[in-house]
């Protein structure tokens, strides 16, 4: 498709200017997939914002999305995740940090308004702090949630269940109490799901009637 | 239908009045006007906005949608309820004035459905209010809205209030 080769072409140059607007810090350029991504400390977020707000050849103007992603067997826990857009050059740009578990990241507010509401959605999501936050606090789960439900030791029925209660006159939590247990399927097998004792050897013998 | 009002018809020209027991009359009056309040929460709230349309058409029931609770006989419970929205739904049908009726809509407001193992959507919505009516479907179609309501007329008309 002509689309790729423009792609190629747009992703390439970019990185040429990236290397060399980002010369003097510590930060690591890759091209995988068609995308670019820019590999940076958390301490030179804002820096590099900055630099990819205002540089004459890059002018990354808009914020699309805050994000993270929990990788629970790392040490530095977290991957946070800024997605850039340059209408002028029409280019896209990831911004990855490493951060630990509660460890803060200053907030891109100031820079990119726009964050505001990503990072508040962050935090509620993972549990990550963002320094200097006008407002952080929980932007889509229950106002007295407890955790953070897309960290991967997150339990997938939460903590808390919500009931009326007739006494109180008002919607009260109570631990959560499932009755039955949970079916892990296996999706990538075609046999028999629900059957504990089923043996694929045993089933992939020959039968009497068969030739 | 038509003999019965032919005989209403009569009955009244005759002697001028008619006689009825006040459950009956109270009854049809209840049954007769059944304005649900709108709590449409997710795809279910299409359905019912189907039902309400012209095609399917609750005006002939004489059911017309509210956005007050405090206009309102009936809650149609239409889609998940998550934790954050329960204190919202008691507190609409804590507003609505007696006597109140609430039907649940879909699989979820049943009993969580697809969402049943999530950990932000209320397992049933009968934990938050008492439900007089269970409609299954995923969604229900409009069709089956209007059985539910039938079924939930079916019911105020056994309930005595003056004869016990």
């Amino acid at each position: 498709m002509h689309f790729d080769k423009h792609i190629k072409d747009n992703n390439a140059k970019l990185v040429s200017e990236l290397t060399e607007a980002f010369a003097n810090k510590e930060v690591t350029i890759t091209n995988n997939l068609d995308q670019v991504a820019l590999n940076i400390k958390p301490v030179d977020l804002l820096d590099v914002m900055h630099e990819l707000k205002e540089n004459k050849e890059l002018q990354f103007l808009q914020l699309v999305d805050v994000t993270a992603v929990d990788y629970p067997q790392r040490e530095e826990r977290f991957d946070v995740i800024y997605m850039l857009l340059s209408h002028r050059k029409n280019q896209r740009i990831l911004l990855k940090t490493k951060l630990k578990d509660g460890e803060a990241i200053d907030t891109a507010v100031d820079l990119y308004p726009s964050a505001d509401w990503h990072e508040r959605e962050t935090y509620d999501m993972f549990g990550i702090v963002f320094d200097n936050h006008p407002n952080l606090k929980r932007i889509l789960t229950d106002y007295e949630f407890e955790g953070h439900p897309l960290r991967k030791d997150f339990p997938v029925y939460g903590h808390k269940d919500m009931f009326y209660d007739e006494d109180v006159q008002d919607c009260v939590y109570k631990e959560v109490e499932l009755p039955e247990d949970t079916r892990f399927y296996d999706t990538q097998s075609k046999w028999d799901q629900l059957n504990d004792n089923f043996d694929l050897a045993e089933f992939d013998k020959p039968k009497r009637g068969d030739k | 239908m038509q003999d019965n009002f032919n005989q209403l018809n009569q009955e009244l020209t005759n002697s001028g009045f008619v006689v009825t027991s006040a459950d009956k009359l109270v009854n049809w009056a209840r049954t007769g006007s059944m304005w649900p309040v709108t709590f449409g929460l997710a795809c279910c709230a299409i359905e019912m906005m189907h039902a309400g349309a012209s095609r399917y058409d609750l005006d002939r029931f004489g059911i017309v949608f509210r956005p007050s609770p405090r206009q309102a006989d009936v809650m149609i419970i239409a889609g998940t309820l998550t934790n954050k929205m329960a204190k919202a739904l008691r507190r609409v049908y804590d507003q609505m004035p007696e006597p109140k009726y609430v039907i649940s809509m879909g699989s979820c407001s049943n009993g969580g459905g697809y969402y049943h193992h999530s950990y932000s959507v209320v397992r049933a919505s009968d934990r938050i209010v008492p439900v007089d009516v269970y409609v299954p479907g995923c969604p229900p179609t409009p069709e089956s809205l209007i059985y539910g309501i039938m079924q939930l007329q079916k019911k105020i008309n056994k309930q005595k209030i003056f004869a016990k």
